[in-house]
């Protein structure tokens, strides 16, 4: 077995401990090095890295004028060098493996919710792509979803300036709504960059009159 | 030709051949380096190599397209601002012979010989005779290097940079990359400069030696350059393509290193400073010198960081995995930090001023990454000899052969 992160060849060792877990296919090195959390102030809210000026979180200030937030929001990964570079390859260059060391730094149990649902991608995108990255690491951790959300968005975010993203048209449509009225919701996002995104998705899941709406995002840009 | 996502023909229907299995970009055959899901879009069963994923994905759903090989006859001067030792003239003499008779060569050059200056004269002519040139390592750091030492002496002409995640290409004619990248071409380059040829991950993996002969043409001229050769390769090029480079650019002796006997990680285990370290620390910064401090692993650095760090805070350590890296040898190479801690990623490729090197646990090291250690200090025509002590617990084979290296280089007159 190889580790998928650097590809190097894992030790077998079998000892009293493994000989009943399965191996996972991560080194220590890549484990220590993706858990990694830059020093630095941080937003209470959104996790960003907030510089010395700052009083209050400029993003969230931003989208609290424009839309409701969630309850909470959760982020698993620090996005440094080495987290971009996974989810680069994990996104675009189709490095699909890596859904599974993704998967691994994500919490077991979600008794708090009543529904988990993903951000959609366009089927344009599904199409050249083959799978929807947030998704496939909700499969490969074996979590229960329910798809409530569709999209048409095909430009991609990142090339958008902030203003523009909040600008464009929601591009959101709710596709199941019979899943939403009176339930919890934890809405999952893969990077979190302005968080425009998952606010707009939240706008239209809010339509239904949820009972809650959190928010678990993989990384924070 | 050149594999291209974007190209107009099809070389392979499929990137990887499920049976088997094999990629045919990178010929990787090996089982654990292929990857299958069932894509969610349509149920398929997908396969692909994770070896070259960093290339694009080789899958068994998607043909693998290609552009033709294309030659182009271009004027290449360069400049260079100072004349070449009698040795790298000697060398670069040898390299032009070797191109025009279409045979392969290996450098054996002390680091800090100036190698790259050597290949320019053959590359100037390689390009005017339009033949595709290609300076490739296996290190992104000395890719990077190399493009910037070539892209000033060629002012005029476009050089490709590719390396993971980095491709500035203008028509793969004259190309820089890291080995890897050349999976994406087959009998393409005539003239190949493969620098640091011993580092890591080259003697490993054959996979990357085939690569170099599929990218190259049947009458290539190919150009090994290393410190520490190694049997394969001198088999490769035959003993009459060896010539050995034993000085530095400027002339000077390599620098011998002191040998320390003391066992560092005992000191650190029983929470005591290990006071010949630090002793020597303080003498080094006293001369108003710099100390590169080389540790086997990052648990013990981490350690040994905590002591060194509160005695003198000018320092810093640094590992791969380290997101500040790039900004503390920057703080190097600035002088606000004067001692630095690494493990080996900094053996090759980094230039201080004024450098001595400490080498801890020199007996877990082998030879080919201490005489790259040794290499770091002395590079400077201003400051060409420099410190270099080995910390060691016990004597190893890696430990005497790096002091026999070192001496057979000082001792040799250059062939020239
Ligand atoms: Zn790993
Ligand atoms: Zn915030
Ligand atoms: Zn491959």
């Amino acid at each position: 077995m190889i580790c998928y992160c650097c590809h190097e060849a894992l030790a077998v060792q079998l000892d009293i401990v493994n000989l009943f877990s399965k191996q996972v296919p991560l080194c220590e090195k890549c484990r220590r090095e993706i858990s990694v959390w830059r020093p630095g102030r941080r937003c209470a809210s959104c996790h960003r890295r907030m510089s010395d000026e700052e009083v209050e979180c400029l993003d969230c200030l931003f989208l609290l004028e424009r839309y409701q937030p969630p309850g909470k929001t959760t982020c698993l990964l620090d996005y440094h060098e080495m987290n971009k570079m996974l989810f680069h390859r994990y996104k675009f260059m189709g490095d699909c493996a890596l859904a599974e060391i993704i998967a691994m730094f994500l919490p077991g149990h979600y008794g708090e919710y009543d529904v988990i649902t993903p951000i959609p991608i366009s089927t344009q995108r599904m199409t050249e792509r083959g799978y929807n990255q947030t998704a496939m690491v909700l499969d490969a951790k074996g979590i229960q979803y329910e798809e409530l959300l569709g999209t048409s968005r095909v430009k991609r975010q990142s090339e958008l300036g902030k203003n523009d993203r909040s600008r464009q048209e929601n591009p959101f449509f709710i596709s199941r709504p019979a899943g939403i009225e009176g339930r919890r919701i934890l809405v999952v996002d893969d990077i979190y960059t302005t968080g425009i995104t998952v606010h707009q998705a939240m706008e239209k899941l809010h339509a239904f009159r949820p009972a809650a709406i959190d928010v678990l995002t993989f990384s924070k840009a | 030709m050149i594999l291209d996502h974007r190209g107009d023909a099809i070389y392979r229907t499929a990137g990887v051949d499920v049976k088997g299995p094999l990629c045919h970009r990178c010929g990787n055959t090996s089982k654990k380096y292929f990857y299958s899901y069932d894509a969610p879009f349509d149920g398929s069963r997908v396969t692909y190599c994770m070896k070259c994923i960093n290339l694009g994905r080789s899958d068994s759903m998607t043909p693998l397209r290609c552009n033709p090989t294309v030659r182009r006859k271009t004027a290449s001067p360069y400049t260079l601002d100072f004349e070449l030792s009698s040795q790298q003239a000697y060398a670069s003499d040898r390299i032009m012979d070797a191109l025009k008779t279409g045979r392969s060569l290996l450098l054996y050059a002390v680091t800090g010989a100036g190698k790259t200056e050597m290949t320019f004269q053959s590359i100037e002519w390689a390009r005017e005779a339009g033949l595709n040139v290609a300076f490739i390592s296996p290190r992104i750091d000395v890719v990077k290097e190399v493009h910037i030492r070539l892209g000033q002496a060629f002012v005029s002409s476009g050089i490709d940079l590719m390396y993971d995640g980095v491709k500035q290409v203008h028509d793969y004619q004259f190309t820089v990359c890291t080995v890897h990248q050349l999976f994406n071409f087959i009998d393409h380059f005539d003239f190949i400069i493969v620098d640091e040829t011993d580092a890591f991950p080259l003697p490993e993996d054959p996979i990357l030696m085939q690569a170099i002969r599929r990218a190259s043409t049947r009458a290539a001229t190919l150009i090994f350059m290393t410190a520490t050769p190694s049997r394969q390769l001198i088999r490769e090029v035959g003993k009459d393509g060896v010539i050995t480079l034993p000085r530095r650019y400027h002339g000077h002796d390599l620098t011998m290193p002191k040998m320390v006997w003391h066992d560092i990680r005992r000191d650190i285990s029983r929470d005591r400073a290990p006071k010949k370290l630090m002793n020597l620390i303080r003498d080094i910064l006293d001369a108003e010198r710099f100390v590169l401090v080389f540790v086997p692993e990052i648990s013990l650095m981490e350690a040994l960081f905590k002591v060194i760090h509160e005695v003198f805070p000018e320092s810093a350590a640094v590992h791969s995995g380290d997101p500040e890296r790039n900004h503390k040898v920057e703080k190097m190479r600035n002088k606000e930090i004067k001692v630095l801690l690494t493990t080996t990623i900094l053996e090759r490729g980094v230039t201080f001023d004024r450098l001595d090197a400490i080498i801890v646990h020199a007996e877990r090291f082998n030879m080919e990454s201490l005489i790259q250690m040794c290499g770091r200090v002395g590079r400077k025509q201003t400051d060409p000899v420099g410190n270099i002590w080995f910390f060691a617990h016990y004597q190893t084979d890696g430990i005497r052969r790096t002091f026999r290296t070192i001496r057979e280089f000082n001792a040799a007159r250059v062939d020239a």
